[in-house]
């Protein structure tokens, strides 16, 4: 079926993620991305086929870390602090989380244990852990590089703790920490079985800051973009992995940026809470007015195709595509700001109801790029004061180097920064 | 149980050292007075480090309740 409307089948999807990069992920990326448009690659596209059942294994060794680029439907971003007593604790915690991901991405049967103790798996996922496409995303922040493990030198060059924009609410409970450990899968059941065998195997060394659950929806209608909980489709517009060197992933020999993180990206994670009764009362027109976008479609107010690239030029007042549209003013499509793109990774969040009664819903919003400062903060600063803040509440997240890949069996997350 | 655990559980000597790190910990937050900080007044770290070595040494202690279960044969 997904074959049938132009994108990738769970099979062609499963091995775009495992050659990643390298292995030649590009398909429609034509390039120009920041002028053109593009149908997305096919390890980006919503597939909702893949989506929607038990996945294989996605590889857990490679260049980059897997969970980078595939968005599976479940996931739960949490933050850690370290507690870990000291570098060679720290390194131990490093290397369990290491072979615990190994294992619970690849699945197997856990070993017995007999009668000395209890089990050595929750059972969650029945006698044999299935892989479900889990991805186990590590990555560091700032605080990470105090005094406590002697690590100050080895700091990212623009690792900081998350700035806040003047629209933002921040809850410091609920912003930064020293890790960050991204779970995704195909369920909800897989994703909790990875958190507590984690937890578990690693309780003296970190403990959890804050955590928040999202999911990904299907794309409805099939074979266009998933929605947000304001109805509109998000990330439609990505830029191709055919430019990853350019925006997502730290070079070697990166003046100023420690040598360790080279194969890493930054991560940005944001919280953001959706008014969405408010947003229920507003009429479609001004609603879309605010995105840039049709609603139903998902098409750029000025195309009939949900891929096409908006013509600013030939908007140049803004009566087509209002000046203060939140797409128009996160990509403005321009020579000067093709290098402030991001690679957009955001899930959907329902987390029941607020204090007062009303839902609490909104976007766990997540982004990879190569510098924070030149890319999030670049956008994040054009969209100060946008229409739309009056509806969302950024309230938590924090920043973060997702560290490089881990390459094979003999290496761990953070080898090269801690050996 | 010592005795019995000794040469039955080899994870035996972690138990006392995250044991011995939480007491430790714990003792941090005793006064000269003899009152305790209030859970609600550690600072961040503090708790963490606190619920961290209580975790571990529960962990680690998790095995002897089936190792020391009565057997007949």
């Amino acid at each position: 079926m997904s074959e049938a409307n132009g994108l990738p089948g769970r099979r062609s999807f499963l091995r775009g993620v495992a050659g990643g990069v390298a292995g030649g992920v590009v398909a429609g990326g034509a390039g120009g991305y920041a002028l053109r448009g593009s149908r997305p690659d096919p390890a980006l596209a919503a597939d909702t086929a893949a989506m929607a059942g038990r996945l294989p294994a996605v590889p857990f060794h490679g260049k980059h870390q897997a969970g980078i680029l595939p968005q599976q439907r479940q996931t739960a971003v949490v933050s850690l602090d370290a507690t870990a007593d000291s570098k060679a604790e720290l390194t131990d915690l490093f290397q369990t989380i290491t072979s615990r991901a190994r294992f619970l991405t690849a699945g197997g049967t856990p070993p017995p244990v007999g009668i000395d103790g209890p089990p050595s798996d929750s059972g969650v996922l029945g006698p044999t852990v299935v892989p479900d496409g889990l991805t186990v995303t590590l990555g560091v922040g700032s605080s990470l590089f105090d005094d406590r493990y002697g690590l100050a030198r080895q700091l990212p060059a623009h690792l900081t703790p998350m700035r806040a924009f003047p629209n933002d609410n921040l809850d410091p409970a609920q912003c930064d920490g020293d890790l960050i450990l991204q779970l995704s899968a195909g369920s909800t059941d897989t994703v909790v079985h990875a958190l507590r065998d984690i937890a578990k195997h690693t309780r003296g060394g970190m403990q959890v800051n804050w955590r928040i659950d999202g999911f990904k929806s299907p794309a409805r209608p099939a074979g266009t973009v998933p929605r947000n909980l304001l109805g509109f489709m998000d990330g439609v517009a990505n830029p191709p992995m055919s430019e990853a060197n350019e925006l997502v992933w730290v070079q070697p020999g990166t003046s100023g940026e420690p040598g360790w993180t080279a194969g890493g990206s930054y991560v940005v994670v944001r919280l953001i809470r959706m008014f969405v009764e408010f947003w229920d009362r507003v009429d479609v027109t001004e609603q879309e007015q605010m995105f840039g976008r049709n609603r139903a479609t998902g098409c750029p107010l000025d195309a009939d195709s949900l891929y096409a690239a908006p013509d600013y030029g030939a908007d140049p007042t803004g009566a087509v595509i209002p000046l203060n549209a939140h797409m128009r003013l996160a990509n403005p499509r321009t020579p000067q700001t093709a290098s402030s793109r991001i690679l957009r990774r955001a899930w959907n969040y329902d987390r029941g109801i607020d204090q007062v009664g009303d839902l609490d819903m909104g976007l766990v919003f997540s982004c990879y790029q190569q510098d924070i400062k030149r890319q999030f903060e670049a956008v994040q600063t054009r969209l100060i004061g946008e229409p739309l803040v009056d509806y969302i509440s950024p309230f938590g997240g924090g920043y973060f180097l997702a560290l490089p890949g881990v390459r094979d069996t003999a290496d761990w997350y953070g080898r090269a920064l801690l050996a | 149980l010592h005795p019995l655990l000794v040469t039955r559980y080899a994870g035996l000597p972690a138990v006392y050292t995250w044991l011995d790190r939480l007491q430790a910990l714990l003792e941090a937050q005793h006064r000269a007075d003899g009152t305790w900080v209030a859970v609600s007044q550690l600072p961040q770290a503090a708790r963490q480090g606190i619920d961290a070595a209580c975790g571990q040494a529960l962990q680690e202690l998790a095995p002897i309740a089936s190792i020391a279960e009565p057997r007949n044969t």
